[in-house]
């Protein structure tokens, strides 16, 4: 009776009295909607794990298997696979939503959300290589053999010179494993949102608050109605070509893909990688990008160095989140070009405005200017 | 001269791109309230506080309906007043003063 009381309590604390700020909107619906599309995730992946093969000879066929004799097979495989697109747009929403009202306000938030960013990063690369086509062996070994710089690392991650059959076992483990602790993540990410309150679009901390249900539910469901439709479009139809055709056809190690290319949500980061000439340091630089959303939530040591005065930082207009996702979406762009010249020199130039896009917004947030 | 007037003009041009007037807000209702905007918050005359919650609350009001004040409404940067800036000064000087003797 006490454990009843004692979850009663917590989901009314959490899910139905949990005090909203009266004036959040379609911005703050992007957390509510990964939860429940990672949860998709995790029920699909479940359930083609019970019919996947993790093995080289086999890993191609299972899932052929899968989509042609098993039924609805085909369903949870498109699912899971236009699942992760969204996770990713929704996670990079999500973020920009952070970005531009919330991650000065709620630090703990903001680290442990870049954590699971960082996990749903390792689980999707991992997951990509699973079914064993071109794409994936080709993209694994590019990023496999970025961490040649350190003896030994290649044949450790990889249980062999190449990618090969212990690497396909262990990275199916592993894929299966990481959603797990990205949960667990995931309820820290809620517990600390929840001891400060939500940020509203006009950043006071206000004692005007409405209970989450059922106000903000509501609002969560209509975003949600709107999304699962596109989803669904997205995972039945297939509209728009997400995935790269080469991926299709069983590897073949003797037949290098005239193009490697990541799925597009790695794209930002590949073009990073590709555009800079010596391969650590192009590691090194995209694990920098990543690393320097870490720095921004430590700007309150931050700003007794950048002694820059900017004053009415604008609430709805911020002149850096706009500048970051053009560079963002410029760098996609270049991901998935052939490296030539123009785009190797563009790519460079935008490496450099990302860094100074994200150090702006560091700048821009030193509201009190005395 | 010229370039003084310049820089009002671009002031200007700042405060009313900045949208904040739109809600009917003040600039000294948006500094971000660290421990000294706090303390100075508590120093106001509870008149200039009061018409600072109303203007907040009537934002929020409009920020939940998606709407900004009709355009009579807005407040103009010449009507600006800083009315919390003298308290704010006073609180970092005394700050200031209580580090620096803490530090002998």
């Amino acid at each position: 009776v006490c454990m009843n009381l004692y979850v009663m309590n917590l989901v009314k604390g959490h899910l139905i009295y949990y005090p909203c700020p009266l004036n959040i909107n379609f911005l703050w619906n992007y957390g509510f909607l990964l939860g429940i599309v990672f949860f998709i995730q995790i029920l699909t992946g479940v359930l083609l794990a019970t019919c996947y093969t993790p093995e080289v000879s086999y890993a191609y066929y299972s899932i052929q298997h899968i989509l042609r004799e098993l039924w609805s097979g085909w369903c949870f495989r498109y699912l899971h696979s236009t699942g992760a697109s969204f996770v990713f747009i929704l996670t990079y929403l999500h973020i920009l939503r952070g970005l531009n009202y919330s991650f000065s306000y709620l630090p703990l938030s903001w680290y442990s959300g870049l954590v699971i960013f960082l996990i749903f990063i390792v689980t999707a690369f991992m997951g990509y290589v699973l079914p064993w086509g071109q794409m994936s062996f080709w993209g694994a070994t590019v990023i496999t053999n970025l961490l040649y710089f350190i003896p030994g690392l290649i044949n450790w991650v990889c249980g062999g010179f190449i990618i090969n059959d212990p690497t396909l076992k262990r990275f199916f483990v592993l894929h299966f494993i990481f959603p797990f602790v990205a949960l667990a993540i995931v309820f820290i990410h809620i517990f600390f949102l929840h001891i400060h309150g939500s940020t509203n679009p006009l950043g006071y901390d206000t004692p005007l608050k409405i209970p989450f249900y059922p106000n903000l539910l509501t609002l969560d469901i209509k975003g949600f109605n709107y999304v699962l439709v596109i989803f669904l479009f997205q995972s039945l139809f297939g509209i728009a070509p997400l995935s790269h055709p080469d991926n299709a056809i069983p590897v073949n190690r003797y037949q290098t893909p005239q193009h490697i290319v990541p799925e597009w949500y790695f794209l930002s980061f590949y073009a990073i990688i590709k555009t800079i000439p010596n391969k650590t340091s192009g590691l090194l630089v995209m694990l920098a990008a990543l690393q320097v959303l870490f720095l921004l939530a430590e700007q309150r040591n931050l700003t007794s160095i950048i002694l820059f005065k900017f004053l009415f930082g604008p609430r709805d207009y911020s002149l850096s989140t706009i500048w970051f996702i053009c560079t963002f979406y410029a760098l996609m762009c270049i991901g998935y070009q052939l490296p030539q010249n123009v785009y190797i020199i563009y790519g460079r130039i935008f490496i450099i405005l990302f860094f100074v896009c994200i150090l702006f917004t560091l700048v821009q947030f030193k509201r009190t200017n005395y | 001269a010229g370039g003084g007037r310049m820089i009002d003009r671009l002031r200007k041009w700042y405060y009313n791109v900045a949208g904040f007037n739109k809600l009917g807000l003040m600039r000294d209702d948006t500094l971000h309230e660290d421990d000294d905007v706090k303390e100075a918050l508590k120093r106001l005359p509870e008149h200039l506080y009061n018409e600072r919650v109303f203007r907040i609350k009537r934002a929020l009001d409009l920020s939940l309906k998606h709407q900004i004040l009709p355009k009579d409404q807005w407040v103009k940067y010449e009507e600006d007043h800083h009315y919390l800036e003298p308290y704010l000064k006073e609180v970092i000087r005394e700050r200031h003063e209580r580090e620096a003797w803490n530090k002998k």
